[in-house]
């Protein structure tokens, strides 16, 4: 069997999921990603001792409650992953991370992906945040977008001082609902997507993201 | 006619689960715009195709130039006859087998027929099983030919055709009946060398019409008209290589006796890269290992040049890298990846300068294997002729 990510041969462990797994990962690719460790816990900004950033405080202040679950840190190997995933469009490598996902899943909850605009997916061919959230659960496509400049030249205030690019077509009746998203950066995104959600009828709305940008990282200051 | 794009109309990217582009069959099924559709995980580098996409032929637009021949240097007798085969053989569109030793001058002796292919307004194209030996073509060419050398590897210019090309083979997946006139370097070593499906992919992109330059032809390769060149162009002898009973004393002693001379040991896998440099660190001697993952090979050239040291390296050091006056061993020869087209190149990476003729070559074995006598045998053979 040829590894997923790097096509080197590997040995396949002997389980009954040999049979109907297609997709393996070696171990070396698979300790490539770095979880995240203890951290804020809205957030998961690494911090030793565990207490709420300081931009959390912020968005709490603001009234927009949100708690984000992120599994890996967005380092180098995270950029890397990432950039194969998104911008080259190598859709199955999700499934590499699937596993990881798939451990956060409960029952009765609706994943509902942050979309994107009309045009951004018509050149990207993809959503990758509905991908990733079909690796967890059911889902929904709730949310509409529509068409704003690229975040990535925006500084951090720039960010967050967006309007609302997220709508809410149809009535909401799901109960609980958790949003999925690749990298988490300020938050923006998430808190704009909860906020539309609860306005149409949401109870309970949370969120799971695959990376969590570092605020330290020299590499790409926020 | 020309090369493959991406576009709004034409022929179906994805046809049957196979790949129109590289005619590859990992293709995989994603959730796209429209729903299910399915891409090549194959050709991903060349920018993704989806089934929903079509691929259109543009024709190259690159003007069609003549150019101007300087020889580096006055060819032997022996090569003046290999190059006047060649040019027989474009004349009548033949395909043929340059089957000369290493160190034979191989890239010289084509120069002739590429320059006459260029003056009737043909392209041609050089396919080289790696990057390290695509750029030492272009070098070479660009001194002897006047006419700009397109480089189409990874890190050169990847998308574009010129009269000269010089490419590596999966950047060529994407075009279709350009080439007039293909050499196929090393044509041994390419994995499409043992597989017909993947050599018909890299068929498509010429017309008929190849060469293929090596020392240690496969069989099929034989089968083609073939002309022989079994000396060097400075006329020394192939260095013969020596069996020796492999063991650590033995190796650090092989490296202590040519303490003034550049050594280079080959090694199976990058494990034993690790493994036997720490048995030369260990014996106070300081060594550099090179394998598909250094970055810096290049680099590790020169070192090994300037500083006369011992650099480990793996396989991919086999083929088309020349040191002056280099002594070479290989360690633990009778491993499986060791084949007996390995072993002969290896041996030829010795005495490939007129000013050093000669060299050692050290085959360290723990078990006997047929591989390692015909080796042997193949290289005296060679110098018999």
């Amino acid at each position: 069997m040829r590894c997923l990510l790097c096509h080197e041969s590997m040995t396949v462990p002997w389980t009954p999921a040999t049979l109907w797994r297609r997709d393996w990962v070696c171990p070396a690719c698979e300790s490539k990603l770095t979880p995240l460790g203890t951290g804020c816990p809205r957030c998961g900004q690494p911090n030793e001792t565990g207490e709420t950033c300081p931009d959390c405080i912020r968005w709490l202040a603001l009234g927009l409650d949100l708690t984000v679950r992120c599994l890996y840190a967005y380092d180098e190997a995270g950029v890397d992953w990432l950039h194969r995933f998104k911008f080259s469009g190598d859709v199955v490598i999700a499934s590499s991370v699937a596993p990881a996902l798939r451990a956060s899943r409960s029952s009765g909850v609706t994943y509902v992906p942050v979309p994107l605009s009309k045009e951004r997916l018509q050149t990207r061919r993809f959503n990758q945040a509905e991908v990733l959230a079909r690796c967890i659960g059911p889902t929904r496509q709730l949310l509409e977008k529509t068409e704003v400049s690229s975040q990535r030249e925006l500084g951090k205030e720039g960010r967050r001082h967006r309007t609302n690019p997220f709508t809410v077509p149809t009535s909401v009746k799901c109960g609980k609902i958790i949003l999925v998203d690749d990298v988490y950066t300020t938050g923006t995104t998430l808190h704009q997507a909860a906020f539309s959600l609860r306005q149409a009828g949401a109870s309970e709305v949370s969120a799971i993201c695959l990376f969590r940008a570092l605020n330290k990282s020299k590499s790409r200051p926020i | 006619m020309g090369e493959l794009i991406v576009a709004q109309t034409g022929k179906r990217a994805i046809r049957f689960g196979i790949c129109q582009r590289c005619l590859s069959t990992n293709v995989r099924t994603f959730i796209c715009h429209h729903g299910t559709c399915s891409y090549c995980r194959n050709c991903l580098y060349l920018g993704r195709v989806c089934r929903c996409d079509f691929l259109q032929e543009r024709d190259i637009t690159t003007p069609l130039e003549t150019t101007e021949l300087t020889m580096p240097f006055e060819l032997a007798p022996d090569q003046t006859r290999v190059a006047n085969q060649l040019l027989t053989w474009w004349d009548g569109q033949k395909t043929g087998l340059v089957h000369a030793v290493c160190g034979a001058g191989k890239t010289e002796m084509t120069f002739p027929v590429i320059e006459r292919v260029v003056n009737a307004g043909k392209r041609v194209l050089i396919v080289s099983p790696r990057k390290d030996v695509a750029i030492e073509w272009v070098e070479r060419l660009e001194r002897a030919f006047t006419v700009p050398v397109t480089g189409r590897y990874g890190g050169g210019e990847k998308d574009s055709i010129g009269m000269i090309t010089v490419a590596t083979a999966p950047l060529l997946m994407n075009i279709r009946d350009v080439f007039d006139y293909v050499l196929v370097d090393e044509s041994d070593a390419f994995p499409f060398a043992f597989d017909i499906a993947l050599w018909n992919t890299i068929r498509r992109v010429g017309k008929d019409v190849f060469l293929f330059i090596t020392a240690t032809p496969t069989v099929w390769q034989q089968m083609f008209p073939t002309v022989h060149l079994s000396r060097r162009y400075h006329g020394f002898d192939l260095p013969v290589p020596t069996l020796v009973k492999q063991s650590d004393e033995r190796i650090v002693e092989f490296c202590r006796r040519h303490a003034l001379k550049p050594r280079l040991l080959f090694v199976p896998t990058k494990p034993d890269l690790e493994r036997y440099h720490e048995t030369l660190e260990d014996a106070g001697l300081t060594c550099r290992t090179v394998s598909a993952e250094t970055e810096e090979r290049t680099d590790a050239l020169h070192w090994l040049q300037e500083t006369k040291g011992i650099v480990f390296a793996t396989s991919i050091w086999e083929r088309g890298m020349t040191v002056r006056d280099v002594r070479v061993a290989v360690v633990e020869s009778e491993h499986r990846l060791f084949s007996t087209r390995g072993l002969i190149q290896m041996a030829g990476r010795a005495g490939r300068k007129p000013d050093a003729p000669t060299g050692e070559v050290c085959f360290f074995y723990k078990e006997r294997t047929f591989r390692q006598d015909l080796a042997i045998r193949k290289i005296k053979e060679a110098n018999r002729r």
